[in-house]
């Protein structure tokens, strides 16, 4: 046998081969697609599929109200944006001022007027704080109406006895 | 239909089965999921915030819209999750993977079924969709990488992937 003839052979061996390969790749490349398919297709028979007429009409209902609703949607969220947007820069300001939406001094200034009172009343020269100030935290008058002094009237004998 | 002219809607209804199948695969095997998402499939069609332009054929593009709703309500349900998780103060790996078990483990009736579909879902999910459009839809590559939003090599490599994947998992699970 001579050498040409011998190459050929071992390229038609390995051609054999290769073929061999391939055909064993499909095969189990086809293996694996119909286990899959049997695998995919029985979970689907499994599953009883919902009608095309129920989820369209759904679809189509759901899609309507949305469709309704967007524009008062839209302007509601608007409207909650923009009160908010006041809210804050209203409330920003009124902190800046120090004033309260009643219009008297806020309790932020408060505190500091009576730190700065307080201060002045515990140090050594506290009688140079002028009365007027002081009379400004005096405590308000009571509101509720004291017994009448009518009934404790006594005359001075009768004290003594 | 107004929005979607080129649509047809016994066309549609032909595809539904199909749909809800594909839509099955998408959302992890959850019925529930799956019909919400067709569902809002539906619903972009009819509004036309999704616009079948010709440019392939329906199936195609439906299963390439319906695929991105899953998506998106995937995504949307993982962010609520995390959000939920760190107001508990949970830690990020105790929310729930979103492959849980589903109705799908439930519904297969043979061994080898069952054996085939854990592997299957055991895959990650571009080469789950890659394999399902492939072997089961009868796709060609090219198509599927239509229905992904991905190029064509890419899908050939997802599918060679998983494959190969699906295989070893197949003769680990035998093997066991």
């Amino acid at each position: 046998m001579s050498a040409h003839d011998d190459r050929h052979d071992q390229r038609q061996t390995d051609q054999r081969q290769a073929d061999q390969r391939q055909a064993n790749r499909q095969h189990d490349e086809r293996e694996l697609a119909t286990a899959l398919s049997d695998a995919l297709g029985a979970r689907d028979r499994s599953m009883r599929t919902p009608a095309f007429s129920s989820l369209w009409s759904q679809a189509g209902a759901r899609g309507g109200l949305v469709t309704r609703w967007r524009p008062a949607i839209a302007a509601a969220t608007l409207l909650a944006v923009l009160a908010g947007l006041t809210w804050t820069l209203t409330g920003r300001i009124d902190i800046g001022n120090g004033a309260t939406e009643s219009g008297g001094h806020s309790s932020y200034s408060d505190a500091s007027a009576d730190l700065a009172l307080a201060r002045e009343l515990s140090s050594p020269d506290y009688w140079r704080v002028p009365t007027d100030e002081l009379m400004a935290f005096a405590a308000p008058p009571l509101s509720a109406d004291l017994p009448s002094p009518r009934g404790f009237e006594v005359s001075l004998e009768e004290s003594l006895l | 239909m107004r929005h979607n002219p080129l649509i047809d809607l016994r066309e549609l209804e032909q595809l539904h089965d199909q749909c809800f199948s594909w839509a099955l695969t998408c959302s992890r095997g959850r019925r529930n999921e799956a019909e919400e998402v067709l569902q809002m499939t539906y619903l972009a069609i009819l509004e036309g915030r999704a616009r079948f332009a010709g440019a392939s054929s329906l199936r195609t593009w439906l299963f390439a819209v319906i695929r991105n709703h899953a998506r998106s309500r995937w995504r949307r349900a993982r962010l609520a999750l995390t959000a939920v998780a760190r107001l508990a103060s949970f830690a990020p790996a105790d929310i729930p993977d979103a492959d849980g078990d589903g109705v799908e483990m439930q519904a297969q009736r043979s061994e080898q079924s069952r054996r085939v579909m854990r592997a299957w879902r055991a895959l990650p999910a571009r080469q789950r969709e890659v394999l399902d459009l492939v072997f089961y839809r009868d796709l060609p590559i090219a198509e599927a990488a239509e229905v992904l939003g991905i190029t064509v090599g890419t899908a050939r490599v997802h599918y060679e992937r998983g494959k190969a994947a699906l295989r070893r998992l197949l003769q680990g699970a035998s093997a066991t």
